[in-house]
């Protein structure tokens, strides 16, 4: 029974959350603290391991409370069941979007769509850094100028991003 | 299964394996992998694909995975993309789950998330450097750009209405100045 309802939750979870992994957390939290899966705390604990794990930041929290609550299989229950809406929709989508690819009413709209998208990308930047570096009214200085260091060594070299995220959090260790 | 599929599952496999942050903080490594070196996509298309992942349900990179495969090898390359974006994901948290719950006890780990997040934001702003030019061209999109902007930052507007008032708009415009 538990793995149906995995499935049911995390499948519901995929289909009506919109906006990618960090748009999905809230929605996650709710469902799985209404079903006792998990407490609050315990919910939190997670979502921070699931964006220092590699992968998806909500296929990762799925994960992890299908760990929690139906070991191995639980796990992968509730993986597929929170991608699978995804796969379904994008495939229908997709199929479509490759057919008007260059139709001048479709490029017309995206036009559009695009400034949106990377305002939202520009206010997903903002949202995180604003819970980092400015906490509890005061500006943390340190952290400020970390992010511009990184952000320069981003533009002037060719790292890869993975290495600027492992040593930033190396760095972090040691100086926060 | 052939070569077309095997690639795109190792491909798929290795962004979730190495992908840290989140869709967002990744898009220039997607960028690198699938549109420089694989020529899966072009620039015009991955941005087409985020568009998309903000007004569909779902994680970016999943959405990401299952467009790519799609158009380099039909619905069997969408799976096989797909699956391999997630897989990682169990298979990291499966097994090290003994050690990262006990381990993420240790308040110190905290600083260590701190240095991510940062590293993540530093990531996004330069993700958003690269694709501004390619993504915002005229001067109508860049009004609904500066809009969409002051209303994410002063209102509570669900993003879903941004996303249709933008297409639209921009298609009335253009219909509009067509007819000149």
């Amino acid at each position: 029974m538990e793995f149906l309802y995995l499935f049911l939750i995390f499948f519901k979870i995929g289909l009506f959350s919109f906006g990618g992994g960090l748009a999905m957390l809230p929605i996650i939290e709710r469902e799985v603290i209404a079903m006792a899966w998990l407490s609050k705390e315990e919910f939190l604990k997670i979502v921070s391991i699931s964006q220092i794990t590699p992968g998806a930041i909500a296929v990762n929290t799925a994960t992890f409370v299908g760990q929690k609550v139906g070991g191995i299989w639980g796990s992968i229950v509730a993986s597929m069941a929170i991608s699978l809406p995804s796969i379904i929709i994008m495939l229908a989508i997709s199929s479509f979007l490759l057919r008007v690819q260059n139709h001048p009413i479709k490029i017309s709209i995206f036009a559009g769509i695009k400034s949106i998208t990377i305002s939202l990308i520009i206010f997903a930047a903002y949202s995180i850094g604003k819970s980092t570096i400015y906490i509890d009214k005061k500006l943390d200085i340190i952290a400020l100028v970390f992010t511009f260091f990184i952000l320069f060594t981003l533009q002037k070299t060719k790292i890869n991003p993975l290495i600027i995220i492992l040593s930033s959090g190396l760095i972090g260790f040691f100086i926060f | 299964m052939n070569t077309v599929n095997k690639e795109l599952f190792k491909t798929f496999f290795y962004l979730g394996a190495t992908t840290i942050g989140g869709g967002y903080a990744m898009i220039g490594f997607i960028e690198k992998i699938v549109v420089d070196d694989k020529k899966w996509l072009s620039h015009e298309e991955l941005l087409d694909i985020l568009a998309v992942s903000q007004a569909t349900p779902g994680a970016i990179a999943i959405n990401a995975a299952t467009y790519v495969g799609k158009k380099a090898s039909g619905k069997a390359g969408a799976i096989l993309a797909s699956l391999g974006v997630i897989l990682p994901s169990i298979l990291i948290i499966s097994l090290l789950y003994p050690l990262l719950i006990v381990s993420f006890e240790h308040e110190k780990l905290n600083s260590l998330f701190k240095g991510i997040q940062l590293a993540v934001v530093a990531l996004i702003i330069n993700s958003v450097i690269s694709i501004f030019s390619k993504g915002i061209k005229g001067v109508f999109p860049k009004l609904i750009f500066v809009f969409s902007l002051l209303c994410l930052f002063f209102t509570n507007i669900n993003p879903i209405y941004l996303i249709i008032l933008g297409g639209i708009s921009n298609l009335i415009y253009t219909i509009i100045k067509g007819w000149k």
